[in-house]
């Protein structure tokens, strides 16, 4: 496997796994890391999450990753891949 | 092979018909593209008659549901929906379930990848479904699906104002026609989705009422076709499309289906000692540019010399221009932003990606 995918999923990896270890703690999910795959809608559908539980999501990523999103900004919360996407360009940290 | 009650209505609309498991199904008008932009811009009506439809009491009812699907039917409060699924002994998925907690009863909708006889057979003969008061109501109700980012204002049209309070997976009762239909708020395109059970004695008018409605806001009556790629590119779990060909829940990433602390459903052993034993694959989004020609499910997938996986689902994504599919790739290389190659190891260069690709319009709509 070549460096830059490596370095890639590297990345990816340690930030889901953040995301999910905190949502499962602080939403009292039922659910192992392993459980939440990556694509399922956070919001309504899949996971069933509500609107407060999404502002419990935006303070995650602003306390774990010193990333904001802004109000009313949804696009980032459809799935724990979009919040990567969107943790990964704030952060410039994919070149 | 079972046909739909408002068949005469769909051929009126330019709907052709085709077999799926024993069902003769509305397919398509032909123009799916219209279809598409109709649900994703204004509003679709199709008719999901073809969901299995039973009733069961809900005292008697509880221990069988919990018994037989994954979900956990106990805590499922009176107006509320639970989307849930039923395996087989292997724990294969073989339907994909809205169960409804409607006043004294429970109502469960089943989306299968088998026929009619073959879920009565698995819930009447093999679990003694009557025993609990399980009765099979398909053939009683007509169930029209209202999809689109402008579907409230046609529900809204139709059952009045208070449509609009509905939360989503909830069930209400309202009126039509001095009848009572049932409207639960579901859907699986990404949009805005109203399943309205109503009896047949009204299903005419109903159907006559709600195609005029979504016409006056620029949208049209659909087939099931369309459905495979709303559901693909909205990224809802589908069935009939990557249920049949990888079955395995977990693979599907369908655990938010199941009731993880108390699994003692139909297939449950299998699938908890496959959860303990931890999952080796997944399925990812894919994007493929249109210069790579048409793709089809079953398509291997390379990283350089190296077979991965596979395509499992592939269509053509109206919003995005590009081809959108699942794959099925080892967990370890099953993350967004990655590029491999389709066919061969010199094949097309094609990269997973984060799903669902776009948000759709209904995450941002203001409703009054």
């Amino acid at each position: 496997m070549n460096v830059e995918r490596e370095e890639k999923i590297k990345t990816r990896k340690e930030i889901l796994q953040k995301l999910k270890e905190e949502m499962i703690k602080r939403l009292d999910l039922p659910y192992k890391p392993e459980d939440i795959h990556e694509d399922i809608s956070i919001l309504g559908a899949g996971m069933g999450l509500d609107s407060l539980d999404a502002i419990e999501i935006v303070m995650i990523v602003e306390s774990c990753f010193n990333v904001r999103i802004e109000d009313g900004n949804t696009a980032p919360l459809r799935s724990l891949n979009t919040i990567t996407d969107y943790i990964i360009a704030q952060k410039g940290v994919e070149k | 092979m079972r046909e739909m009650f408002l068949k005469d209505k769909l051929i009126a609309n330019g709907i052709s018909f085709k077999e799926r498991y024993g069902i003769n199904i509305p397919d398509s008008s032909g123009n799916i593209e219209t279809e598409y932009n109709s649900v994703r811009n204004a509003a679709g009506l199709t008719d999901f008659s073809f969901v299995q439809k039973y009733s069961i009491p809900e005292q008697e009812g509880l221990d069988f549901l919990n018994n037989i699907f994954a979900g956990n039917v106990e805590n499922l409060r009176f107006g509320r929906v639970l989307h849930t699924f039923l395996a087989d002994e292997n724990g294969d998925i073989v339907s994909d379930c809205y169960i409804a907690n409607n006043d004294e009863e429970f109502l469960i909708l089943c989306e299968s990848v088998t026929d009619d006889s073959t879920l009565d057979k698995i819930l009447f003969e093999k679990n003694n479904g009557a025993d609990y008061g399980l009765k099979n109501i398909t053939d009683d109700y007509v169930m029209l699906s209202i999809d689109g980012c402008n579907a409230w204002k046609a529900a809204k049209a139709i059952f009045g104002v208070n449509i609009l309070g509905l939360p989503y997976l909830s069930i209400e009762e309202f009126e039509f026609d001095d009848t009572k239909v049932n409207v639960i708020r579901a859907g699986k395109t990404g949009e805005f989705g109203y399943y309205v059970l109503a009896e047949k004695r009204i299903a005419e008018k109903l159907f006559d009422t709600a195609s005029e409605k979504v016409k006056q806001i620029d949208g049209t009556v659909c087939g099931l076709e369309v459905h495979n790629t709303l559901r693909l590119d909205g990224r809802f779990f589908n069935i009939f499309s990557e249920g049949i060909a990888v079955k395995n829940p977990l693979y599907l990433g369908l655990q938010w289906m199941i009731d993880l602390e108390n699994m003692n459903f139909i297939g449950s052993e299998i699938i908890k000692n496959q959860r303990d034993e931890g999952v080796d694959k997944k399925i990812i989004g894919i994007v493929i540019e249109n210069n790579a020609g048409e793709v089809v499910p079953g398509e291997k997938i390379f990283d350089e010399n190296n077979e991965i996986g596979s395509i499992i689902s592939a269509k053509h994504s109206y919003v995005l221009d590009k081809t959108v599919a699942l794959a099925l790739l080892p967990f370890d290389l099953a993350y967004s932003g990655l590029n491999y190659f389709l066919g061969a190891a010199n094949g097309p260069q094609i990269q997973t990606i984060s799903m669902p690709p776009f948000s759709p319009k209904s995450l941002n709509m203001k409703i009054d």
